[in-house]
């Protein structure tokens, strides 16, 4: 189901969302389930900060990773971002990236620097991933942010539905539809593995 | 593989006090801080896993009860990892202040030191700000850890 069409070289999926959305659990089971599909994969995970954590985590579970610390990979670590996906080209080539940005990055800006200077990568998919225990909170005080990552996607994850009340669910459902009402969305558990092998299916 | 064109120079470099240039939103900006300490029991006796890890719990609780008290607004996150070399690792991350720490891995004691990594990106306090909540908290919440 996820294996490359002939002439394809690097699919990258990149994984946005807030802070604390779950975009690290959420990269961690697509890669398991991309690698449980015979796939390779590498993860490429970015930090503000100087020291990195998710990468850590990613990599404990055997998956490769390369990290990318010390600023966004939206504006200052373009740079880095390109010359990473130029080092994981060389074979053995991944079939998949998944890049997780920082949770302030905008989407838009990753996918226009990756078509410019990355151009061997000719399949992008951005899924934006929503908290769904904060949204209601997180969109009041940062909702141009959220809009944005949310006006970017190709596919609108919204997390964490084991812990809300599913009128909590539809509300931002709701929300998301009234910003881009053709946008797929999936409702998701990364937590419980809610629905993954459905955002699998829509996002590749 | 064709030739790819030049990749413009980075706006901003990152510091252990991160300076994200403003990002294309009008909202709140975060104020980033990372921490990365050895700790030591010094001539304590070695501690279970589950004491340390209650130790985090407390320097969590009591980080949070402090960036609150600094003026904080909101939590982007506070995770980091407790590594303690052959003993294992555990990854933490909090994203509310009553949220409870959701902590993933696994340690395996008796423990005499291990390295904190913390990472923490909030809005509505300056970097000082952060920083002296996160001095404090170490300073009080640890129990008998001690940053070397």
């Amino acid at each position: 189901m996820y294996v490359l069409t002939a002439g394809e070289t690097v699919r990258l999926i990149l994984v946005a969302g807030f802070l604390g959305s779950g975009k690290t659990s959420l990269i961690l089971e697509l890669a398991r389930r991309l690698v449980a599909a015979s796939c390779q994969v590498a993860v490429i995970e970015n930090e503000i900060g100087d020291v990195g954590i998710d990468g850590r985590y990613i990599a404990d579970h055997g998956i490769l990773v390369r990290e990318l610390f010390g600023g966004c990979v939206c504006c200052s670590l373009s740079v880095s971002l390109v010359d990473t996906l130029k080092q994981l080209q060389r074979a053995p080539a991944p079939d998949y990236v998944l890049l997780e940005p920082t949770g302030i990055a905008q989407p838009s800006d990753l996918v226009a620097t990756v078509r410019r200077y990355a151009t061997w990568v000719d399949w992008i998919r951005v899924i934006t991933l929503l908290d769904a225990e904060r949204y209601e909170m997180l969109s009041e005080v940062l909702g141009p942010l959220l809009g944005g990552q949310i006006a970017d996607a190709d596919v609108v994850a919204v997390n964490k539905i084991d812990t809300v009340e599913p009128a909590c669910v539809e509300r931002v459902v709701a929300d998301v539809r009234s910003l881009r009402p053709c946008v797929p969305v999936v409702r998701i558990s990364t937590q419980q593995q809610t629905n993954l092998e459905a955002l699998m299916q829509v996002v590749t | 593989m064709s030739a790819s064109p030049e990749v413009p120079s980075g706006s901003h470099q990152g510091a252990h006090h991160h300076d994200h240039a403003p990002v294309r939103h009008e909202g709140p900006q975060p104020v980033v801080y990372a921490l990365q300490t050895d700790l030591s029991l010094g001539a304590a006796e070695p501690q279970s896993a589950e004491e340390l890890l209650g130790a985090l719990r407390e320097l969590l609780g009591g980080l949070l009860a402090a960036l609150r008290d600094g003026g904080c607004s909101l939590i982007g996150h506070v995770k980091g990892m407790v590594d303690a070399d052959d003993c294992g690792r555990v990854f933490f991350s909090v994203t509310s202040f009553g949220g409870t720490p959701s902590i993933k891995g696994s340690i395996e004691g008796p423990l005499a030191r291990c390295r904190l990594t913390l990472n923490v990106i909030v809005f509505g306090i300056d970097e000082p700000g952060v920083e002296a909540a996160t001095r404090a908290a170490m300073s009080l919440h640890l129990g008998p850890w001690r940053p070397e």
